[in-house]
């Protein structure tokens, strides 16, 4: 049982609950292709920690790495999401958290950054996640 | 052409400022980092002169959008991207930004000797002078970040040395945002963004543009969507705050007399305006001979940018002569021949050709089945929910053209091969412009009739649509009626056989169309597909064979569209010249229908 927002964050059971629940989306990327959320308060420390999903040969995983600011960070694609998003995605575990990621980004409790460029993603076979999450993918031209 | 345009100041394109390309922000800019440039820019600042207008060289280092030939992007911060198109940003060192500060300062200097009278250094969009002013990607801990007034610094160091450069019979314009729409992304508030206006102001620009958004915005701020003149505001706090500063204004501002009025009523100084003038390059001699009803507008598609995104050439829907003004392919000139030409459809693709030949001195004949012109457009017009004027200003101006061209127009008429040997030999040309329809036999025949109803009769308002509605495609046709109807009260869910819906829809709305769907809470239903329109509604089934029934009291078909090709074959006989254009040949939009018609038109 998790509580705080800190548990759930850590609760790497329900995370992978969350990725196992929509595998389909997961099945044209490539092995390696990565994907970190990180809250937002820990945006500007250097010793915060970084929650991954990481590619696997049959499925995404949860992992967990510091964060040591955008320099270094490895992911292809990167959240950084508020308590509320957090909150949010981690309580709708069992109804359709990725509708909810969509919701929360489109929001703005939810920010992310693309540390690929489109061909990169592309290859890496991130098409469906990014349709799923509504990204603009290719240029938003307001 | 567009030193002719009538505008009494013309800003040349932004050229990027340094040798390496970090700079450079889309395919085929221009560069202005070495003398080896000038015979180039000698001949534009001559062309500009030639016609009265004052010549403005804009330098555009995009920053954060920049390196586009390269595998970064140089920043004030590394702040990585929130679009995939851009590169992955390092962090500038502070030599570097000196040696910006001088580069922008010798291209400014380069351009004064090639002969312009200004230039203007751009902080907007999110280019360079936009990444050190914002707080979004100047996170740096020196003398350049922080505060306002540090991260104002590069911006006050490029005025200095622009200004020394140039010297003070040159003006120095600078376009500053009003608002950069980056709230999300802890972007710079808009009383900070006013601050940076002042700091530039008393750094001693010679005038300030204001603009508003980022690339990145989350929001609209020049689209179809977004009302005329929703952000003058913008401009009149600008006005107020540096009354002594000419202030010059043109987003999502494209009426010229709306804009005039504008000035008059003091908001700011100068009309600024670039995407409707790529769309009407003589709105301005159109406006001031009282004309307006000639002029074509910019339909705020984004097309144009769109194309940037993919590095392609600029081009518009409603231009299709834009970029290729000195081939004569593209030119109105004098038919050698004149022939009597029938168009049929009065649709965007056959009214286009119908001006274009008539011009040439072409005596053209319009038929189309309907009682009114447009076409398609009629009913996209009708139901969308971004801007309706715009696209209804379409129809009106051809209305207005096909008038004072005289060209004839039977509507309510139906061309077949009866009617076409009726009228055997009377023309030299027929010109199938009858768009496209939607392919009925793969949709299950209806249990109940007048359950089943085409789009188009929908979206000209030919039949009654119950409360409960399913739509055959997810495409741009089933869009925008479903967005429409949702609006009117309807209960809409959209079945689409794809896995996706919006596949046929120009990049730059599809994400409106994304958005509008999720807001209008619009069911969707992809790799579905109708196995039975019963009494009461539809069953659909998806990719795994799982059936829903779908409640409905009107099932509109609106996919899978085919070209309405059938006259061809008739009709092969029965004339001299036979041509096709638009969606009668292939189903697309409206810039096939209005390029083809128009390329058609000038070569006949």
């Amino acid at each position: 049982m998790v509580s705080t927002i800190g548990e759930m964050f850590l609760d790497a059971q329900g995370w992978q609950t969350i990725l196992d629940r929509r595998p389909e989306i997961f099945t044209d990327m490539l092995q390696g292709a990565s994907l970190g959320i990180l809250p937002k308060k820990e945006l500007e420390s250097t010793g915060g920690t970084m929650l991954i999903w990481i590619k696997q040969v049959d499925k995404m995983a949860v992992f967990y790495r510091p964060f040591t600011g955008f320099q270094n960070t490895s992911v292809d694609l990167l959240m950084i999401a508020d308590d509320v998003a957090l909150e949010s995605l981690h309580s709708k575990a069992q109804e359709n958290p990725f509708y909810e990621m969509r919701e929360q980004i489109r929001n703005g409790n939810i920010l992310y950054y693309v540390m690929k460029t489109k061909n990169e993603l592309l290859d890496l076979g991130y098409e469906e996640l990014i349709d799923v999450l509504g990204i603009p993918f290719l240029g938003a031209c307001r | 052409m567009i030193a002719g345009t009538g505008c009494g100041i013309i800003t040349n394109q932004g050229a990027y400022p340094d040798p390496l390309g970090e700079g450079k922000s889309y395919f085929r800019q221009i560069a202005l980092f070495d003398d080896k440039f000038l015979p180039q820019f000698e001949q534009i600042a001559g062309y500009i002169h030639d016609n009265g207008a004052v010549a403005i060289q804009q330098i555009l280092h995009a920053g954060r959008y920049g390196g586009i030939d390269l595998g970064y992007c140089v920043q004030p911060s590394v702040v990585p991207q929130t679009l995939p198109h851009f590169r992955q940003p390092r962090e500038v060192s502070k030599e570097q930004i000196k040696a910006m500060v001088t580069q922008h300062a010798e291209a400014a200097k380069r351009a004064i000797k090639a002969g312009f009278d200004g230039t203007e250094i751009t902080s907007f969009m999110g280019y360079l002078l936009a990444n050190f002013n914002s707080k979004f990607t100047n996170r740096r801990t020196d003398e350049y970040g922080g505060s306002v007034e540090n991260r104002g610094r590069f911006m006050r160091e490029l005025i200095y040395a622009i200004k020394e450069a140039q010297g003070d019979d040159h003006p120095l314009i600078v376009r500053l945002n009003g608002a950069e729409l980056m709230d999300v992304h802890g972007g710079n508030t808009e009383d900070e963004c006013f601050e940076l206006m002042k700091m530039a102001g008393d750094a001693g620009v010679d005038m300030i543009s204001v603009t508003v958004g980022w690339q990145e915005a989350p929001e609209s701020s020049i689209g179809r969507d977004v009302p005329p003149g929703h952000w003058n505001r913008l401009a009149i706090r600008a006005k107020k705050l540096l009354p002594n500063i000419p202030i010059t204004f043109g987003v999502r501002l494209p009426n010229p007399v709306m804009a005039n009025q504008n000035i008059a009523d003091g908001e700011f100084d100068y009309w600024e305006v670039c995407r409707p003038m790529l769309a009407e390059p003589e709105l301005l001699h159109k406006a001031a001979e009282d004309r307006l009803d000639e002029a074509k507008h910019c339909l705020g598609c984004m097309n144009c940018l769109a194309r940037l995104f993919r590095d392609l050439p600029y081009l518009c829907t409603n231009n299709p002569a834009l970029g290729h003004e000195v081939e004569p392919e593209y030119l109105i000139t004098p038919a050698v021949v004149k022939k009597k030409i029938m168009i049929i459809g009065a649709g965007p693709a056959g009214i286009e050709c119908a001006i274009a030949a008539t011009k040439r001195g072409h005596d053209v004949t319009i038929y189309d089945k309907s009682d009114s012109i447009g076409g398609s457009l009629v009913g996209y017009a009708a139901y969308d929910i971004a801007n309706k004027a715009d696209l209804q200003s379409q129809i009106s101006y051809y209305q207005t053209m096909l008038n004072k061209l005289g060209v004839k127009v039977n509507l309510n008429t139906d061309v077949n091969p009866k009617l076409m040997r009726s009228i055997l030999h009377q023309y030299d040309v027929a010109v199938l412009a009858v768009g496209a329809g939607v392919d009925t036999s793969v949709i299950p025949v209806p249990e109940q009739e007048g359950v089943l109803v085409l789009a188009a009769d929908v979206a000209r308002g030919k039949v009654n649509v119950g409360q409960k509605v399913v739509v055959l495609g997810g495409g741009k046709i089933g869009l925008t009626l479903a967005e429409g109807l949702t609006q009117e009260g309807k209960e809409v869910t959209i079945v689409e056989k794809e896995k996706r819906i919006a596949g046929d829809v120009i990049p730059t709305w599809k994400w409106r169309h994304s958005s509008w769907v999720d807001q209008l809470k619009i069911k969707t239903l992809t790799l579905s597909k109708p196995i039975k329109i019963g009494v009461g509604g539809v069953t659909v089934v998806n990719d795994k064979g799982e059936e829903t029934f779908v409640e409905a009291d009107t099932v509109i078909a609106a996919s899978p569209r085919k070209p309405n090709q059938e006259l061809f074959q008739e009709f092969e006989f029965m004339v001299d010249e036979l041509h096709g254009v638009g969606d009668a040949m292939v189903p697309r939009g409206l810039l096939q229908a209005i390029h083809e018609g128009y390329r058609l038109g000038v070569r006949i």
